[in-house]
């Protein structure tokens, strides 16, 4: 049985370790604890330097620990790559191909390891990977973000909250804002004067919940229902259809059939939270394929974000029907 | 005294006779619970899409003929081995007990180097690959099946009535 992770002591780099193979755990062994704590990412590739990412720095790890000596960082063989693989699969590739499709895999704990190495395409799309030879392991933790903040500017008559877009350049926490939204809607929040609601999440690529084998792992609180691995388009129908949610999120819009499914969601009633890449609203109405959504009024807030005081940063919030 | 001991070499020798003949066709029994283990293992993995730990304990309950293989290398990729070592585990505990010949255990050697890292439909082929294999053997044994036992039986007969009369 799978269980999310439960918040133990031990730092996000170190619960992911026990889950790979131990030559890679042998590798990190010199590296102290509080080290440990600021690792973000950890890159594995065949034949080039085994690296660690933390404080916007990329570290070589060698067996003095983390440094920036290229010439002793820990080189990875063949044979502990497909270990990588072998760890992170359950030996069971055939079972993750849809995740695999996408150029990743999902972690216990809400890690995902993002792969790289040759491709097969099939019928002009990817297949699936013929070798992997390499890993960029993001580890997940949990980070406080503007969410408690913003809820007041969100909310609406009977503690309801407007249909929202949160808009961004990649990179700038748009991701962790709706997952800190989920949870607050799904708590509900007294002091922003928002009810506890009922919240569907369509987790295209398994980054708003984490899930591993069909279980969040990130914290998304109470009364939040999760379809993993769907497109938009089938997981909101399933949603609205089997889980009568009040509001439902998912990240990324833009796709071609994106908006229809949207679409489809406003005509069921409920109220959305979503996030698509782009610098400002005016961008994105000009869009054909997010085009529709403005066209048709469907969101009453958007929220812009930005990394100018780090990831997460509000720089606007747009009040009213957008129309494009 | 020299009938009594005569009469026991000629049961003895009769006796390893049978046990070599029971052998040659417990062989066939577990190349045939083999390929059908590993036809299961192919429909847990393309069609039920299960992790190889569940899909391994799965083909393996059905045949108890090669059971041992299967869950021990169940026990080994749940443990945490990587599916090529567990496997190996695996034929290696069960190469203990089993009748079958070395070069009978080669296909599921290979097919372990292979086991679970690649789709669904590269699986498939593997799996199809290995049981080809052990199919050709199977039939060859079968082939000579009902030869080898009487072979062994008389041998065993045979040798025995040699040995009285070179004894005594």
């Amino acid at each position: 049985m799978v269980r999310p992770a439960l918040a133990s002591k031990s730092s996000p780099l170190t619960e992911a370790l026990r889950l790979l193979p131990p030559w890679l755990r042998e590798a990190f062994s010199p590296v102290p604890e509080s080290e440990r704590a600021g690792v973000e990412e950890i890159r594995i590739n065949q034949a080039r330097p085994l690296m660690a990412r933390s404080g916007r720095a990329d570290w070589f790890v060698t067996p003095r620990g983390l440094c920036q000596a290229e010439e002793y960082a820990f080189i990875p063989t063949e044979s502990q790559v497909l270990e990588v693989l072998d760890a992170l699969t359950s030996s069971s590739v055939y079972a993750l191909d849809e995740a695999m499709r996408w150029g990743y895999l999902p972690m216990p704990g809400g890690h995902r390891a993002g792969l790289v190495g040759e491709v097969r395409m099939g019928g002009g799309r990817v297949e699936g990977f013929r070798y992997v030879t390499g890993f960029n392991i993001r580890l997940s933790r949990a980070v406080e973000g503007p969410g408690a903040s913003l809820l007041p500017h969100l909310r609406k008559a009977g503690g309801s909250v407007w249909s929202t877009l949160v808009l961004s350049p990649p990179g700038c926490g748009k991701t962790t804002l709706l997952r800190e939204l989920v949870r607050l809607l799904g708590r509900g929040d007294a002091r922003a004067g928002v009810r506890p609601h009922r919240v569907g999440v369509a987790d295209e690529r398994s980054e708003l919940a984490g899930c591993f084998r069909g279980v969040p792992q990130l914290d998304l609180g109470p009364r939040v229902d999760v379809i993993d691995g769907a497109p938009k388009r089938f997981a909101l129908s399933m949603l609205i259809r089997s889980m009568s949610p009040e509001v439902v999120v998912t990240d990324e819009l833009g796709h071609p059939g994106d908006a229809e499914a949207v679409l489809d969601a406003v005509g069921a009633g409920v109220t959305l939270l979503c996030s698509a890449h782009g610098s400002s609203v005016e961008e994105l109405a000009a869009r054909p394929t997010l085009r529709p959504l403005f066209e048709a009024g469907v969101f009453q807030r958007a929220v812009v974000l930005s990394r100018r005081r780090g990831p997460g940063t509000i720089e606007r919030i747009v009040a009213g029907r957008l129309v494009g | 005294m020299r009938t009594a001991g005569a009469l026991l070499v000629l049961i003895c020798s009769y006796l390893l006779g049978q046990r070599a003949a029971a052998g040659r066709q417990r062989r066939a029994a577990e190349l045939e619970a083999l390929i059908s283990a590993l036809h299961l293992l192919e429909t847990e993995i393309v069609v039920g899409k299960r992790l190889l730990a569940e899909a391994l304990t799965g083909a393996g309950a059905a045949h108890p003929e090669c059971r041992l293989l299967f869950e021990k290398a169940a026990q080994e990729v749940a443990a945490g081995r990587s599916a090529r070592r567990a496997w190996e585990e695996g034929v290696r505990s069960w190469q203990e007990v089993a009748a079958l010949r070395q070069e009978d255990l080669e296909p599921l050697l290979r097919l372990g180097a292979v086991l679970g890292l690649s789709t669904g439909e590269d699986q498939a082929r593997h799996l199809e690959l290995a049981r080809r294999e052990l199919s050709h053997r199977l039939e060859a044994q079968r082939v000579r099946l009902g030869e080898l036992i009487r072979l062994y039986r008389l041998l065993g007969v045979f040798g025995g009535v040699a040995l009285v009369l070179l004894l005594y």
